[in-house]
């Protein structure tokens, strides 16, 4: 039993090697999974301070849920009521949602959200809380409206969600992806920006205005989704843009 | 600086290696709770520490053993075979090529709060790729929590699970096979924020032994 499971996870892990792309992953993966009643993914990092909505975007790793999900779950603010992100912050191992719900009665928020969450497909799920190098907190899930999966195949998800994120975050620091977004100008003004410099200084080191470096830093800024220079500086090396 | 310690250098080290067993019991048996290993004179010793053990001794200015790993060679009894064979499903890796990583520890003043990985520790696994690939060692076996995969990943350390996770002593353990490369090397000291050698030339013949 743990054999065969072990070789289908070597299986899935071969072809999430060849992904390139978001879609890729999903495809590698999803076909795999559906035997197990999941047909939705979902891996974010969970930003530490409350944030936007479109700036919680960006701490999305990979997911393929419905729009209308996404667009319900960060305009009301989900993430910082949701009883499975509390979880996963608070877990060592991976989990079952039933168990969250077992281990004490939801308030009622927490259960407005699992029963929308349940409209949308999102019934049951086992979430495989992740770290980073950078110790960014966060996690992925595997869902679907009821789920079956066995003690081995527990342990096929748990090492799944890591290849998964660990596949999405090489893909994101390759250099055709979300580094696309940045002009270097932006790039490098965002990277002297981290070091602490000015405008002022930022302009004489790149030979060019203090409007200039205003203008690419203003941009920088928009692009990452960030309102201060300092979130954006933040954004910039979670996205592995500056160093 | 990581000093590598063997049974060529090992008279140069007796006051290091002394400590880095001392450091063994502290963290492994005080602190991780695995009684099995405790010994009354509290320097954690095993089988395993023979002349075949190479010794990674992270030693402060101050000649404080601040950190230590122990690689074993696979081509020899190694503990996932020996100790903890149901983390691996087929045949335990064994091949020259490759060592065992484990008794991984840092010591409590070497421990840091903050957000990033811990120094002593990047710089453990930084030498054992700067020492391995010079002499053909290309992977390290480890069990290991599950939840390091993702950051060995984002080293660029390729960790393929050789089992599924087990909860031992309370935590959920995976055993993988970790293939390591010039690309390995290159981020590792990216993240460490230092492309100089993590190896210390002093003392003795340390470079000398491996060629």
């Amino acid at each position: 039993m743990s054999r065969k499971s072990l070789d289908l996870t070597l299986e899935i892990l071969k072809s999430l090697d060849r992904a390139h792309s978001r879609e890729d992953i999903l495809r590698a993966i999803m076909p795999r999974l559906n035997a197990f009643g999941i047909e939705y993914i979902i891996s974010a990092m969970i930003p530490q301070k409350r944030l936007p909505a479109r700036s919680q975007k960006n701490f999305i790793i990979l997911e393929n849920t419905s729009d209308e999900w996404n667009r319900l779950y960060f305009s009301k603010g989900y993430m910082y009521s949701d009883p499975i992100v509390q979880a996963t912050l608070t877990s060592t191992t991976g989990f079952r949602w039933s168990d969250v719900e077992a281990a004490g009665p939801l308030d009622a928020r927490s259960r407005q959200i699992m029963g929308e969450a349940r409209e949308f497909g999102l019934g049951d799920g086992f979430t495989v809380p992740l770290a980073t190098l950078e110790e960014e907190r966060g996690g992925l899930t595997f869902a679907g409206p009821k789920l079956d999966i066995s003690p081995a195949q527990r342990g096929v998800l748990t090492l799944l969600a890591s290849y998964v994120v660990g596949q999405m975050l090489l893909i994101d620091s390759g250099p055709n992806e979300r580094r696309m977004g940045l002009t270097p100008r932006e790039r490098e003004s965002l990277q002297w920006a981290a070091e602490g410099k000015t405008d002022w200084e930022i302009g004489e080191l790149m030979g060019i205005s203090r409007h200039g470096v205003d203008f690419h830093l203003r941009s920088a800024r928009v692009k990452l989704g960030c309102v201060t220079r300092t979130q954006a500086v933040a954004e910039g090396f979670r996205r592995g843009l500056i160093v | 600086m990581i000093h590598v310690v063997t049974a060529e250098n090992m008279q140069d080290y007796a006051g290091a290696l002394d400590q880095a067993f001392r450091l063994r019991h502290r963290v492994f048996v005080e602190e991780l709770g695995w009684s099995n290993l405790a010994r009354p004179d509290r320097r954690e010793i095993d089988e395993f520490d023979d002349e075949h053990a190479i010794h990674l001794l992270a030693i402060d200015e101050t000649e404080t053993v601040i950190g230590y790993s122990r690689l074993l060679p696979t081509t020899r009894p190694y503990l996932l075979p020996m100790v903890l064979p149901q983390l691996c499903e087929g045949t335990p890796p064994s091949s020259p090529q490759t060592v065992e990583w484990g008794r991984i520890c840092v010591a409590e003043s070497a421990r840091t709060s903050g957000r990033r990985l811990n120094p002593t520790a990047l710089a453990l696994m930084t030498a054992i790729v700067e020492w391995g690939l010079p002499r053909g060692i290309t992977s390290f076996v480890s069990e290991m929590p599950t939840s390091w995969i993702l950051r060995l990943l984002q080293l660029h350390l390729h960790a393929v699970p050789l089992g599924l996770p087990h909860e031992i002593e309370g935590e959920e353990i995976v055993a993988v096979e970790a293939a390591f490369d010039r690309r390995s090397l290159r981020q590792l000291q990216n993240k460490r924020g230092d492309i100089r050698s993590v190896l210390s030339p002093s003392r003795t013949s340390v470079a000398r032994l491996a060629s």
